[in-house]
């Protein structure tokens, strides 16, 4: 798409026959609202955005070439820095898959802790693009407000992984650990803190002019256009596609859980942060369910053939010493059949696919991610065509571009 | 996976549209992923798209060389489609050989496959013909191989490039002098 399709009223050169010489600017990687990873070349004419392109690529780890050389179960840790700003959402999806292509099913009881875990992410997730797009409008009080919720959540995360990034708190097979006995009560005070943090950043932006100008009729990614680019997530449903991996094809225990996908149809910066900040309650709600149906037992398979046994077993029994070898020694381990899987959650930004291969072995032949934001990326450059110069940093905002799954 | 996810339909009408152009259906737990000619990627796309499946999910690929018991070409393209009015999902693959991968570009049809082909060719070394701009995506230029490829060693390293587009400062500022003075701005 060129400017003239978009915005028919710009006119190269002027009426009185003096051209004017497009600016080139580089936006990026080292700019403040570029969020570290992200190079535009904006071509400009005056303010307005005539023509760009958006370089991705600074943050490539070489996720996908890195864990075709590790175990099945040595991925998760890398599946942490995918998207880290919502890691457990990450953790859990890959678990999903590779318990789909050993044709496992977890405990009932780890459905609803892991769906617990990804909608405290969400949350934090959430928090983090509304709060550090208000930012960068001038609106730091929002930001230090919601980082204050987020970091009531990140606690929470803290107390049952142990870690506030890097958790690795899934494993094949169930999760590490049982969630805290506290964890109801510690989880009505994150609630208290994020229903107060979303009440006070509501009435400091719903109604500020600033930000309305800023937000309202900024950015519009009409429906057509999101399918043509296959966005999904929030993004998408902020334009009137309404699709939730949750709801569509549910997996964990959403199946059992109620809650409400919010959609808009104006696909613009407001309608993006109207999506997300309905997106935030509707996971509190069902944080609030899953805790309340959350049935006793174990919170992870007990087949040994997936999951490693316990500690004081292998300690004291020759059995469960020669199960703990076979699972962690190179060529044995988790070793799911030959075959193909692909497999979808909801990630923070849309759907957060894992393709994954197996040859019959214990590593990977290849694990494919479908990160959210790369169809969202990619649709930027006609996103912000058009567009004022300092526009894009509402816009790119909204975008929640997360280098780490972007660019693997 | 729910049952909306393994339908078999869109392989039949691939199958009565393309005849022996359709190769085979592969099947791993319920998943369906039709194979098709290289020269049919373009035409089952299309159709698939007028059927319902307007929505491009994923366009990735994987090397199977030495893969146990592969036998078609090794590059296997792979491609997700989405209904995003029937929530139905369609796998359609293609293999080819290693050198000269080549297969026509999706870029009209879907604009997100732009950036999954500019990727697949970064990554794999397939040739999209017809794309508007097929260059690296998440390497750069100058980098050699495409390192998901089978044969590409996972210690490889590459070789330093010199500087691209390399400004010489001496002169820009020399003329910067100038201009300044005749300004009569002064140095600035």
């Amino acid at each position: 798409m060129d400017i003239a399709q978009k915005l028919p009223q710009w006119k190269a050169g002027r009426e009185d026959g003096f051209d004017i010489e497009p600016l080139y600017i580089n936006m990026g990687p080292s700019h403040p609202a570029m969020h570290g990873t992200v190079k535009m070349v904006l071509k400009l004419d005056g303010e307005t955005v005539v023509g760009s392109e958006v370089e991705i690529g600074y943050l490539h780890r070489c996720f996908e070439k890195t864990v075709e050389m590790k175990t099945w179960n040595q991925v998760i840790p890398y599946t942490d820095r995918l998207n880290y700003v919502s890691p457990l959402i990450n953790n859990m999806g890959y678990c999903l898959a590779v318990e789909k292509l050993l044709g496992v099913k977890v405990p009932e009881r780890t459905d609803y802790i892991r769906v617990i875990m990804c909608e405290l992410s969400r949350i934090g997730d959430h928090l983090t693009c509304i709060g550090a797009g208000a930012m960068e409008l001038g609106a730091l009080t929002a930001f230090l407000y919601f980082l204050k919720a987020r970091e009531s959540s990140w606690q929470l995360i803290e107390e049952v992984t142990g870690a506030r990034l890097t958790i690795s708190y899934g494993r094949v097979g169930g999760v590490v650990r049982d969630l805290p006995a506290n964890f109801a009560e510690r989880w009505a005070w994150v609630r208290s803190q994020v229903e107060q943090n979303m009440e006070e950043v509501s009435v400091l932006l719903n109604t500020n002019r600033i930000f309305l100008d800023r937000m309202k009729g900024v950015g519009v990614m009409p429906l057509d256009r999101v399918l043509s680019y296959g966005m999904t997530g929030p993004f998408a449903r902020s334009s009137g596609f309404d699709y939730d991996v949750r709801r569509d094809e549910p997996y964990f225990a959403y199946d059992r859980v109620r809650f409400d996908v919010p959609v808009r149809t104006d696909g613009d910066n407001w309608a993006r942060y109207q999506v997300r900040m309905e997106e935030i309650r509707q996971s509190v709600r069902i944080i609030d369910q899953a805790l309340a149906q959350m049935p006793e037992g174990p919170v992870r398979l007990e087949d040994p053939k997936v999951t490693l046994p316990r500690k004081k077993e292998v300690y004291s029994n020759i059995e469960a010493l020669m199960n703990h070898f076979k699972l962690l020694m190179p060529g044995h381990g988790i070793r799911p059949p030959q075959g193909e899987i692909y497999s979808a959650v909801e990630g923070g930004n849309g759907e957060l696919g894992f393709w994954l291969v197996s040859d019959g072995g214990d590593r990977p032949w290849r694990v494919r991610v479908r990160p959210p934001c790369f169809p969202i990326m990619s649709g930027v450059e006609e996103l912000i065509l058009g567009e004022q110069v300092a526009d894009i940093v509402p816009i790119f905002g909204s975008v929640n571009m997360i280098g780490g799954e972007l660019d693997r | 996976m729910s049952p909306a996810n393994s339908s078999p339909a869109f392989a039949e009408e691939l199958r009565a549209a393309l005849g022996p152009r359709l190769l085979r259906v592969e099947s791993w737990q319920g998943r369906e992923a039709a194979v098709v000619e290289p020269e049919a990627w373009l035409e089952a796309v299309r159709l698939l798209k007028s059927r319902g499946y307007d929505f491009l999910m994923d366009l990735s690929a994987a090397d199977y060389s030495g893969f146990p018991g592969h036998q078609a070409p090794p590059l296997g393209v792979s491609l997700q489609l989405f209904g995003s009015g029937t929530r139905r999902r369609a796998w359609l693959k293609a293999y080819l050989p290693l050198e000269g991968a080549r297969l026509a570009t999706l870029s009209d049809e879907f604009a997100c496959a732009n950036w999954y082909e500019r990727e697949c060719w970064d990554m794999f070394g397939v040739e999209f013909v017809g794309h508007p701009h097929l260059k690296r995506l998440l390497l750069y230029e100058e980098f050699q191989g495409h390192p998901l490829r089978k044969d590409y060693p996972i210690l490889k390293s590459q070789p330093l490039i010199p500087m691209r587009n390399a400004v010489d400062y001496e002169s820009v500022a020399a003329a910067r002098r100038a201009a300044a003075d005749e300004d009569g701005l002064g140095r600035g």
